[in-house]
């Protein structure tokens, strides 16, 4: 059986155009995804961790909901993090977990595109729906992004190739790429300028004064010759509508935030001269609703702190590599993320001296140092929910197939544990 | 749920006639009833019975407000609410989150609350957060005046079409009503640039305003929508801009209502749309135009738009708007176009009494309201939030009500400022049956809502009981109206006692109320092959995946139209 | 055998992103992550060979790879894609931001070292200092 128009779990595009051939309750074949797509339905059953466990013993689903319940009501400072893989419905419920146990919740944009955050709650930001750029948008400029790696149809799909009700398609659009390195993304560009890393924060800076007609008076900036600045410049004065799509190589590299506060001065700035927005290349593909979900429920986007009875919200202090590097979390919740493998080494390292609970699909670096580990649904594969792509726009995930026997939907495992923990707390 | 009796209160229901008189109003099963059996007793003498508020423009669930949430942390540090045994925490202030703005409203005595600005591609995202607001009963109003089927209907003339969107996609969002923000403007900034009146050129299109008012406003009396179309006007935020408003009010005039009304236009956050002068240093109040016009014409209703010398945020489907209030003050600036549908900017802006402009226009709300004399057609509104958190209703109801409330915030402004409005030589002060008709009676009416803002049998059992005794109040005991309005003695949604004294005691879901309009088959086949034609081609997402699926709205109300068709 | 200075920066790659959907445990994802991308006029610097590993270290921390080489790169950066290796060499500092470096890091990448399998680097984060 052929389902359409099925929507995509994986990166920030949340492509909703798949087709999924689905017999015999498997995935077996799927169409216009991309490559990454492609690995996540037809080996959605590979690896599954195949069986509950608590401390290294194998449980069934309750027995491994009460351990997790007995590990976070003796918690002093709980954390629950990740929740940018799995869907709204689940997000939900980590907050009011981390409400009940006064705890910590982060999700992971606290290292991904939580800079963009900090510098939207500085200057704002000038934004449009995809569709947006795909109508109007004659030059893109992909900055410390590599889509042909990590958003692999965005190109296709979005920014650059279609044809669109204002731009006849690739050939009416000029494509410029600013990045350390000549990416594949950099190869189909128009235009290709190498910046040295760590540069990007005064190349946006000089290019806000050229918007203003200052003169600069050196010859180059972060290994970019002025004039190939002025040029730039110029170029996207004379867009009638420019799109800039900036990635982590904005976020991450030194001056976070204010890279991003930059970018955004820069656009802000060019919509005195004709139209022009930016987009932050959301990486998962519901990061951007477990930000929008924290944010409706808490007033923050992530970083959540309970321990008062009411949210409070400071980066750098409730952001989940500081508080695990910083040793002061007690326990963990770990929900649709990978944290042993994605965080530097020290704050890795606490969570192997601290009870885990991982609620997974298949075996990790964190489900192998976790306390208890609970195999769980995959969202837009065998559970429904609501995702958010990286424009905001929310869409619904299908389930298209039951999950293995006995797993249920983060969802319920997590209104399990909550249930249980508001029993507790009596 | 047991049967509520409310013994003794001064009751003002507007709606039938009732100015005061002390009665019991008595509920069973979440309506109003004659008769009850076992019934709970609530003791309201010495108090005020109302209907539970009715507010019928905020800015409470969908990415705008949760834009000015995530963009404003200094802002909800000012207002932390902690959890209770019943209750969520959250924060408060300008942009509450979602279980706090339920529980604010509910304290005030608000049982129904109404999204003002519902974009289409947005609206799975509105009812989920409207599905996290808990006990009052609400609905959104989906955007049409910038929405790319809209412009080209009306440039191809294709009335019968048009209609058939408006019916589709108010079904398709689960909306309730049409939205307009600066119509033609907002499609114009998705190249950076405006309109600049009715007859202005809506670039691509070239149709202007004036067309797609008019076009919006006959399909909407003619699929007989429970409410008018509800109207932003252009020139917003631009001195000289009553005139604008004016006129538009006179396109709306043309339109035949639909049976058993006479309006056809409501007009947004007038203050913001009633200023006389030619710029922001000689702007003056353009309310006695507006209000002459409204007291001579029957077709129109307005909401006050209201300002608070407070720092809020501004939030506005008009994105030139907020682009011109960036400019004007350097705030930071959140931009959101929305393909094929519309725009929105958020900017915080903090009105100050020492602004010469901010004064005019906190003289201008209330000379609106005061200056018209039939409180049926004026309505009392903040713009929440951009004239000010709707926690600050209950000091609009005092500034109303009482010449000394308003006396003694004058004294605080510029008198040369004030000079610029007539508020100074108006003495008139609302009466408690006006209250009634401007917060609850009058909305109810001009929304369609038959079972909101009244306590006859039959409606909804939403009531508030206030602690103030209306035979004993003077106007210049204005603090106690504003406390007594501010933590109702109780509140009944739905028949369940949801707060006490000031408290929420318990947090039922409210209603979604949506309208599904019938539209029959052969225009509804015709519209598919454009809207599947047309989404393929320019949409980013396809057909199928964007009607909002009913998982989303697990209480609902649907209300039915249809109206007439060729 | 020599030592090079250079600066790493991370990111994705689509096979790390085909790899971890298959699973952490897979060879596709392994291969993906265990490995870091030099300029071929490095690797000539370095004298490696193929399938030789390499050893990237900041001020951090120190980790062992395989190679593989990328053209668009310059003299003097190289490419780590995230995963639990490139993790062994960051700094979880963030400046109050929430967000640690990790691009454009100062690093010595010389030949030689020992290549820990997924397990043997998870255990690492067992041991003390």
């Amino acid at each position: 059986m052929e389902k359409v128009d099925v929507v995509c779990p994986f990166c920030g595009c949340l492509c909703d155009d798949l087709v999924v051939t689905v017999d015999g309750g498997h995935v077996t074949d799927i169409k216009n995804g991309c490559v990454v797509s492609r690995s996540k339905f037809m080996n959605h059953g590979k690896h599954r961790v195949s069986s509950a466990t608590a401390h290294n013993e194998k449980k069934n689903i309750q027995e491994a909901v009460d351990a997790a319940i007995k590990i976070l009501s003796h918690s002093k400072r709980p954390l629950i993090y990740g929740l940018s893989s799995t869907e709204c419905g689940a997000i939900s419920k980590a907050i009011e977990i981390a409400e009940v146990t006064g705890g910590v919740v982060d999700n992971t944009a606290s290292v991904c595109h939580g800079p963009t955050i900090l510098a939207l709650q500085q200057v704002g930001e000038s934004k449009a729906s995809l569709g947006e750029i795909m109508n109007r948008a004659d030059m893109v400029v992909f900055w410390g992004a590599n889509p042909t790696e990590a958003h692999l149809r965005h190109i296709t799909r979005y920014s650059v190739m279609p044809k669109g009700m204002y731009v006849e398609g690739r050939k009416a659009r000029k494509v410029v790429v600013v990045d350390v390195r000549k990416t594949r993304t950099a190869r189909m560009a128009d235009k290709f300028i190498q910046i040295q890393p760590n540069g990007d924060y005064e190349v946006l800076q000089t290019m806000r004064a050229l918007v203003r007609g200052e003169e600069i008076d050196v010859d180059e900036v972060a290994g970019i010759p002025i004039d190939e600045l002025k040029a730039l410049v110029t170029e996207m004065s004379e867009a009638k509508f420019g799109a800039v799509f900036f990635g982590l190589g904005l976020t991450q590299s030194e001056g976070r935030h204010m890279n991003i506060d930059a970018a955004v001065g820069l656009v802000s700035e060019m919509n005195r001269k004709t139209k022009f927005v930016l987009t932050p290349m959301r990486g998962h593909y519901n990061v951007a609703g477990a930000n929008t979900v924290f944010t409706w429920q808490t007033g923050h986007p992530y970083a959540v702190d309970f321990s008062r009875g009411y949210p409070r919200y400071n980066p750098g202090e409730f952001t989940a590599v500081d508080l695990l590097a910083s040793g002061e979390v007690d326990a963990a919740l770990i929900i649709a993320s990978d944290p042993a493998a994605t965080f530097p080494v020290d704050a890795a390292k606490h969570l192997a001296k601290i009870p885990v609970v991982t609620l997974e699909q298949k075996k990790t670096p964190t489900t192998m140092l976790s306390e208890v580990v609970i195999p769980v649904a995959t969202a837009g594969i065998e559970a429904d929910g609501t995702a958010y792509r990286m424009d905001g726009v929310a869409l619904r995930l299908s389930k298209l197939v039951e999950p293995p026997e006995g797993v249920f939907s983060d969802e319920h495992i997590l209104d399990l544990i909550l249930n249980g923990l508001k029993e507790a707390a009596k | 749920m047991k049967d509520i009796i409310i013994k003794n209160g001064y009751v003002y229901d507007p709606l039938n006639g009732i100015d005061g008189e002390i009665m019991d109003i008595s509920m069973s099963k979440g309506k109003i009833v004659n008769f009850v059996k076992d019934a709970k007793e609530i003791d309201a003498s010495g108090k005020i019975v109302m209907p539970g508020g009715v507010d019928l423009h905020s800015h409470i669930a969908g990415s705008k407000i949760n834009i000015g949430r995530l963009m404003r942390p200094e802002d909800h540090r000012k207002d932390v609410v902690k959890k209770s045994s019943v209750t969520r925490s959250g924060v408060g202030y300008s942009c509450p989150s979602t279980f706090v703005t339920g529980y604010r409203y509910a304290q005030m005595g608000y049982t129904s609350v109404m999204e003002a600005a519902m974009p289409p591609l947005g609206a799975r995202h509105v009812h989920e957060e409207l599905a996290d607001i808990p006990i009052i009963d609400k609905a959104a109003f989906t955007l049409f005046g910038n929405n790319y089927f809209t412009l080209k209907y009306v440039k191809e003339g294709d009335h019968e079409k048009l209609k058939a969107f408006v019916a589709w996609m108010l079904r398709a969002t689960r909306g309730y009503a049409v939205k307009i923000v600066n119509p033609g403007g907002v499609e114009n900034w998705k190249w950076g640039r405006n309109v600049f009146g009715l007859d202005g050129n809506v670039e691509d299109y070239d149709i202007t305003p004036r067309q797609i008012v008019t076009g919006l406003a006959r399909a909407n009396e003619e699929l007989g929508l429970p409410h008018t179309i509800h109207l932003h006007c252009n020139n917003l935020g631009m001195p000289g801009n009553y005139k604008t408003t004016i006129e538009t009010m006179e396109v709306a005039k043309a339109i035949k209502p639909k049976k058993g009304r006479k309006t056809t236009v409501h007009v947004v956050h007038c203050q913001f749309n009633a200023l006389a002068g030619d710029n922001w240093m000689n702007v003056k109040s353009g309310a006695p135009h507006i209000a002459k016009y409204v007291n001579a014409n029957d077709h129109v209703t307005l909401d006050l738009g209201q300002l608070i010398f407070t720092d809020t945020t501004t939030m506005t489907g008009d994105g030139p708007w907020q682009f011109a209030l960036w400019n004007m003050t350097g705030n930071k600036w959140v931009n959101s176009d929305v393909e094929m549908e519309a725009g929105a900017g958020v900017v915080p802006y903090e009105f100050k009494k020492n602004n010469l402009a901010n004064t005019v226009q906190w003289g201008i709300g209330l000379e609106l309201a005061l200056m018209i004399k039939d409180p049926w057609k004026v309505y009392m509104t903040t713009d929440h939030p951009n004239g000010g958190p709707f926690t600050y209703y209950p000091k609009v109801m005092a500034w109303l009500m009482s010449r000394q409330a308003r006396t003694d915030t004058m004294r605080t402004l510029n008198k040369a400022c004030l000079r610029r409005t007539g508020l100074a030589d108006n003495y008139r002060e609302y009466t408690f049956n006006e209250l009634a008709v401007v917060t609850r009676a009058g909305t109810a009416q001009a929304l369609g809502l038959k079972d909101k803002g009244h306590l006859g049998v039959g409606a909804d059992a939403d009531v508030a009981v206030y602690d103030l005794d209306p035979t004993e109040w003077r106007p210049s005991r204005y603090r106690e109206l504003e406390k007594a309005f501010a933590k109702a003695s109780y509140t009944v949604k739905g028949g369940q006692v949801v707060v006490k004294d000031g408290v929420v005691t318990a947090t039922p879901l409210g209603a979604t109320h949506w309208v599904d309009a019938k539209i029959p088959e052969k225009v509804e086949a015709d519209l598919m092959k454009d809207l599947e034609r047309d989404f393929k081609r320019y949409y980013t997402v396809s057909l199928r995946n964007y009607p909002v699926e009913d998982v989303y709205t697990p209480v609902q109300k649907v209300h039915k139209a249809g109206g007439e068709w060729k | 055998m020599t030592k090079i200075e250079v600066t790493l920066i991370s990111g994705r790659t689509a096979k790390q992103g085909i790899g971890l959907e298959e699973g952490k445990p897979s060879e596709a994802y392994i291969n993906s992550v265990c490995m870091v991308q030099l300029c071929p006029g490095d690797v000539e610097k370095l004298g490696v060979n193929e399938g030789d590993p390499v050893t990237v270290a900041t001020d951090h921390g120190s980790v062992t790879v395989h190679w593989e080489g990328d053209e668009g790169l310059d003299s003097g950066i190289i490419f780590f894609p995230y995963g639990p290796w490139a993790n062994q060499v960051y700094a979880s500092g963030t400046g109050s931001t929430g967000m640690p470096l990790m691009k454009g890091i100062p690093a010595m990448v010389e030949p030689g070292g020992k290549v820990l399998l997924l397990e043997e680097i998870v255990e690492s984060l067992r041991e003390e200092g």
